[in-house]
């Protein structure tokens, strides 16, 4: 294997990475004759004024031919794969609607739901969408702190849970959640939970009818809301529709390449969302089956699965793709993937040796896509077709249209750069279908995300020549730590709230599996010593509060964070001090004290 | 080392990790992760602190099998150490 | 350290009639400070430490208003109010290792944007500097911080980039 730089800049596509025609072969003409309105018509048929995302991905297909196919093939930690047919599916997710009709749940109601990608998480993300309800799925690794903060955002009413994630992260904090009145709980065991102010998810489904009439959402309904990092303040909860869906139908046909037979692995969860919009609801309403892996990652293991399951398109994140890269090739090349077809990547930018390992090592390149909680849906990628530019992230999707441009000042109009490899902000033509349509309760901070009929995307890119996207980074100074933002704002609060610290400052360390890991520089009170102990103190604070996928990884101490002269925070410096990278220009630099 | 040593720097490398953890906490045969909040980069954090306290090395294709404390101690009494 | 500094008490009177003062910063000005940071939206205050502020802690007040009035100038702006004093907007500078340039930070209460005191307050600021000898202002601002990238341009200031720190940009005025 030869190093990256030795590669030539693009990978060809030859013959034999196409042995399924894939749905877009001709990017220009698919580009010219694309229309949302035609996607739309042949996914809604006749019925348009009424659209369920649960509908179109789970009932239309239970009442025909396709119901016996496999929609879900769960795979446990150990065990027996249990695979769930439409037709079942239909079924159990009508069952949780009546679960949640009897409870009282209305439509517009929101509807948490904090579980790992046990079957039950997707009976109540779907039963959820069926009842009209607003569902939003919550990682499983946050700790109580941003679970507690989320479902007061989303004033949340009932929250779908385990036992164990109940009794670890929400009973000390349920004072601080006074909108919600019904938590269900899922056996950690099999055996009926039996908690005081909560529900057994296993007996309400038992009592509950296995027929329901799907609300007849609108497609402006709101439907999910999945909450994202910003700079400042609080979390901010995306506001998706159901009219989303003909983007997931659209993006599952060009960007992902699914097609009738496929098995189809998303290995993101469906707490971010990537692990609804691909996880969840776009196979489904493509009728394929997907493979869901209960158990967390593990190199031996996902090549197994890829190899026993025989999945055809495989959609998984740069995080992975390094550590199965760490991992070594020979590990890889222990198993065959006849079946594999497509591979393909979101969250953070794909390096360009990830790119070839793909070649490489599963025989296929593996293809970057590029989106955000706010898009919806994929909104620029690499095609099964088409050349790839290892390091970029692709063309706009049919149906989207993408721009650079310099902001400016608010008010002032935006400028577009047209010279190719010129460093600007990543625009996108307001009006595709997964758009978001707002941030709950904060009109201002929606407002503020358009200008002139773009959404600013608030992430700095280029275009080359030939009209590639490249990432060059963020706007703002939220961390990606494996594929999901941080605000360093939520993480230096909670460290401040420790009665020993004066300061906190927190970056992304650039990290070379994760991207960035959160590392949290802390100065200290009089009276308090720098120790193992309080570091160690320190990191369990967080951790309690924030949980493993938002708490720092790293705590280091420092006399005082490094300032300017009308003493602003550093963070560049904190990083380049950090790397022992030149420090650049420190003529604002106030000495330290 | 005996079972009970072996245990107890097992214990120490997950509270080096995951300070808040409490050992008391811990339900017998149920897995760990389940019990711990550790996500992938601690868990091979985890690993890595582990061989490093232990003078072990412990192959990355074997973490799939360790899922209980009980299964994790088993496993490192099997061990060799490193000599070095 | 010094009492009395050299520039000058204005009094102003505001497109609505508020009359409000135009200061230098003094030690005793401490529990104003305190209670005008306090009183900021967490957005503000992150806008202007760029970094999560809580309650203002004791080194910060100190930093803020223990000041030299030589190479460190902070200026204030005022009202009065039937409790007393009221701090509202205030504006500093901190000199640069050569004693020619400087970079700035403004804060100014939440209920108070747009009533124009940011703009005397800069005013006053650029005139300090002057006074001083110094020849250039600089100030780093976030990207994302549309309104303070609009008022920088207003007073003259062009923008650069920063460089390695996207998140960040300079701007600069020639005094």
């Amino acid at each position: 294997m030869f190093r990256a730089a030795e590669r030539p800049p693009v990978l060809h596509k030859a013959g034999a990475d196409r042995r399924v025609a894939p749905h877009l072969s001709d990017y220009a003409a698919t580009r010219a004759s694309f229309s949302w309105d035609a996607i739309r018509r042949e996914l809604l048929g006749p019925s348009a004024g009424t659209v369920n995302i649960a509908h179109l991905a789970v009932d239309r297909h239970a009442a025909g031919a396709q119901g016996e196919r496999t929609a879900f093939r769960f795979l446990p930690a150990s065990g027996a794969a249990r695979d769930v047919s439409y037709a079942e599916l239909a079924r159990l997710t009508n069952r949780f609607a009546n679960v949640l009709a009897a409870l009282g749940v209305m439509k517009g109601e929101r509807v948490f739901v904090l579980c790992g990608r046990i079957p039950e998480l997707y009976t109540a993300v779907l039963g959820g969408l069926k009842r009209g309800a607003v569902v939003s799925p919550l990682f499983s690794a946050f700790g109580p702190g941003p679970i507690a903060m989320r479902i007061g955002i989303g004033a949340g009413k009932v929250l779908v849970t385990t036992e164990a994630l109940y009794r670890r992260k929400v009973e000390k904090v349920r004072a601080e959640m006074p909108t919600l009145e019904h938590v269900i709980l899922v056996s950690d065991d099999g055996t009926p939970t039996a908690v005081s102010g909560t529900h057994d998810f296993g007996a309400l489904m038992a009592a509950a009818s296995d027929r329901f009439n799907c609300e007849p959402t609108r497609g402006e309904d709101m439907a999910l809301l999945h909450f994202t990092s910003g700079t400042t303040g609080r979390p901010k909860g995306a506001v998706h529709v159901h009219g989303a869906v003909v983007t997931h139908y659209a993006t599952g046909r060009y960007a992902l390449d699914l097609h009738a037979g496929d098995v189809f692995w998303c290995t993101a969860d469906p707490g971010w969302i990537t692990g609804t919009s691909y996880g969840i609801v776009a196979p489904l309403l493509h009728g394929v089956t997907s493979v869901v892996d209960v158990g967390d990652f593990d190199a031996e293991r996902w090549y197994s699965i890829l190899e026993q399951q025989q999945v055809t398109v495989w959609y998984t994140a740069p995080t992975a793709i390094r550590m199965l890269m760490k991992a070594g090739p020979e590990l890889a090349r222990k198993r065959a993937y006849p079946a594999l077809r497509f591979v393909s990547s979101v969250g953070e930018p794909l390096n360009p040796e990830a790119v070839w390992w793909g070649k490489d090592v599963l025989g296929l390149p593996i293809h970057d896509n590029w989106w955000q909680t706010e898009t919806g849906g994929i909104m620029v990628s690499n095609y099964a077709a088409l050349d790839i530019k290892p390091g970029s992230m692709g063309l706009p999707l049919p149906g989207v249209d993408a721009a650079i441009v310099e902001r400016g000042p608010a008010g002032a109009p935006l400028r577009f750069v047209t010279e190719p490899g010129v460093e600007g902000e990543l625009v996108l033509k307001a009006g595709w279908p997964s758009m978001f349509r707002g941030y709950l309760n904060e009109e201002e901070r929606y407002r503020k995300c358009f200008r002139e009929g773009w959404y600013l995307t608030g992430d700095l890119a280029k275009r080359d020549a030939d009209g590639y996207y490249w990432f060059v980074g963020r706007a703002d100074d939220v961390i990606k730590s494996a594929g999901h933002l941080i605000g360093p704002f939520e993480v230096e609060s909670v460290l401040m709230e420790h009665p020993a610290v004066a300061e906190a400052g927190v970056i992304g360390k650039p990290d070379p599996v994760v991207g960035e890991m959160v590392k949290a520089f802390v100065s200290l009170k009089k009276g308090f010593e720098p120790s193992e102990p309080l570091r160690m103190e320190l990191l369990g604070h967080a951790r309690k509060r924030l949980g493993a996928a938002v708490a720092p990884k790293e705590i280091e101490f420092k006399p005082a964070l490094p300032k300017t002269r009308s003493g602003k925070v550093m963070r560049r410096l904190l990083k380049a001090r950090e790397l022992g990278l030149p420090e650049g220009d420190l003529s604002t630099l106030e000495p330290e004290s | 080392m005996t079972a009970p040593d072996m245990r107890a720097q097992v214990l120490a490398c997950i509270k080096a990790i995951a300070p808040e953890f409490e050992a008391s906490d811990l339900r017998t045969g149920r897995p760990l992760r389940d019990q711990v909040d550790l996500d992938s980069m601690d868990w091979v954090n985890f690993f890595a602190a582990l061989g490093e306290r232990l003078h072990m090395d412990i192959p990355e294709p074997d973490y799939a099998k360790l899922v209980t404390l009980e299964d994790l101690v088993a496993y490192l009494e099997t061990r060799p150490r490193r000599t070095s | 350290m010094t009492d009395s500094p050299g520039d000058p008490v204005t009094r102003r009177q505001l497109r609505d009639g508020t009359t409000i003062t135009i200061r230098p910063i003094r030690p005793g000005d401490a529990p104003l400070e305190r209670a005008f940071i306090g009183a900021l939206s967490e957005e503000s205050r992150y806008l202007r430490f760029q970094k999560w502020v809580a309650a203002p802690s004791d080194n910060l007040i100190h930093f803020l208003v223990d000041i030299d009035h030589a190479r460190h100038v902070a200026l204030v702006c005022t009202r009065e109010t039937a409790a007393g004093e009221e701090l509202v907007g205030e504006a500093r500078y901190g000199t640069g290792p050569d004693g020619t340039d400087c970079e700035f930070g403004i804060m100014i209460a939440d209920d108070w944007r747009k009533s124009g005191i940011a703009g005397l307050l800069m005013d006053a600021l650029i005139r300090a500097a002057r006074a001083r000898g110094l020849k250039r202002m600089e100030g780093l601002v976030l990207r994302t911080n549309g309104a303070m990238l609009r008022f920088a341009r207003a007073l003259g200031f062009r923008t650069e980039a920063f460089p390695g720190d996207a998140t960040i940009v300079r701007v600069v005025k020639e005094l």
